[in-house]
């Protein structure tokens, strides 16, 4: 018995862990799309954006109401993929010019 | 008195002007010289220069299917330049050019009077243009595409503008290339905000982007010269020198923004929109770089 509630403690602990791991998750449908629309945005302003974000996102939006719990996954990936766009082009920014011919 | 110090003035505010012009152009005509030094040694012997330029190409390969050494007018036939095998495969599809057609089309579209009864001409009374284009509008402070000066005359006369890209203006386009042929590149960078515009779009050319991380510079610079499965990849430099094209992918012809917009979006981008400032910042970037090399488009590509 003792041993059953460790592994379950276990799991649940690390169950729990890995959600909170996740800096891009967010709670509700509206949190996550508006959440992901933020960070598109400014991805997009700054012309980083990568192709595929914007149709998740509007996948997402149009899964709001049908299906939260798959738009919410959706929104998430949008939000993760234009943050790492944002990450990267701030990477890129300090080397770009080591690229240029001299 | 007056008329010597009006004189003195006059020097002195023009002698400013050519100082500071020269100033706008001096980080780009450095970048300029050192991009065309970089394709000229690259290409100057590929088979002595494996082991810096071109190590994972088998020998056989550089000795049988590279063409060398390239001179600077060479580079006007993008990835024709250097690979034999495209070369003489394209030299056997111009026998009859694909684009000749189009080209007809947009020589009689340039000619065909407007509602108004004016025709193209009255704005482009010599279409030898293209080889000023895109250039820097003080006035307007912006970069003016030929594509933006084809549908600002059709607006001037009361047409609506035609889409951006391909169609109806990339024939106009074309047909205004055919008649530029052989003029040199000569694109200015009149003032501070101009080398801002240039710096722009020099950023969008190095810069890594896209889920792909790649840049224009990683394909057309530093791969240039090598091929992807059995696609030559063309040089940077000369570039822009055989726009619009017409490539076989399309089935038509295309502007040099329909081309960048396709190659930013291949890097895992999001594709820009024709005309967007980055756009533009990037045709002025790129065709500054092909400065003084003779213009040879409309041509074929896959």
């Amino acid at each position: 018995m003792k041993k059953l509630i460790l592994i379950s403690t276990i799991t649940v602990a690390f169950l729990a862990g890995c959600a909170m791991n996740n800096p891009y998750a967010s709670n509700g449908v509206d949190n996550a799309i508006a959440n992901a629309q933020a960070k598109y945005n400014k991805a997009h302003s700054q012309m980083v954006a990568w192709k595929n974000t914007k149709k998740v996102l509007e996948k997402a939006k149009k899964l709001a109401k049908s299906n939260p719990k798959k738009a919410i996954a959706l929104a998430n990936e949008a939000a993760y993929e234009a943050q790492t766009a944002l990450d990267q082009s701030a990477e890129f920014e300090k080397t770009w010019r080591a690229e240029v011919p001299k | 008195m007056l008329k010597k110090l009006i004189k003195i003035v006059a020097i002195s505010m023009i002698s400013t002007t050519i100082v500071f012009a020269a100033n706008f152009n001096a980080q780009a005509e450095k970048d300029r010289k050192a991009f065309v030094d970089y394709f000229l040694k690259k290409f100057e012997n590929p088979v002595a220069n494996r082991d810096k330029y071109f190590p994972y190409v088998p020998l056989k390969e550089l000795k049988k299917d590279y063409i060398y050494p390239l001179k600077f007018q060479d580079f006007q036939d993008g990835p024709l330049s250097w690979y034999r095998p495209s070369k003489e495969q394209f030299a056997e599809i111009n026998d009859f050019p694909p684009y000749e057609i189009p080209v007809d089309d947009g020589e009689e579209l340039f000619n065909k009077p407007f509602a108004n009864g004016k025709t193209y001409a009255s704005c482009f009374p010599n279409p030898a243009i293209k080889q000023n284009y895109p250039y820097y509008d003080v006035h307007r402070d912006e970069i003016v595409t030929i594509g933006m000066a084809v549908n600002e005359c059709r607006v001037i006369n009361g047409e609506k503008p035609l889409k951006y890209g391909k169609g109806d203006l990339a024939k106009v386009v074309a047909y205004l290339a055919v008649k530029s042929r052989g003029k040199k590149i000569d694109i200015k960078i009149p003032n501070e905000n101009a080398a801002k515009a240039y710096e722009a779009g020099k950023k969008l050319f190095y810069k890594q982007r896209g889920y792909l991380a790649i840049s224009c510079n990683e394909c057309h610079v530093k791969s240039a010269g090598k091929r992807i499965r059995a696609e030559a990849l063309s040089p940077a430099l000369g570039a822009t020198t055989q726009m619009p094209v017409y490539r076989i992918k399309w089935g038509g012809l295309g502007t040099l923004q329909r081309r960048l917009a396709g190659c930013v979006k291949d890097t895992g981008s999001e594709k820009p929109k024709m005309q967007s400032k980055p756009l533009k910042e990037l045709a002025y970037f790129l065709t500054y770089m092909s400065n003084g090399m003779k213009l040879f488009g409309p041509d074929t590509r896959k």
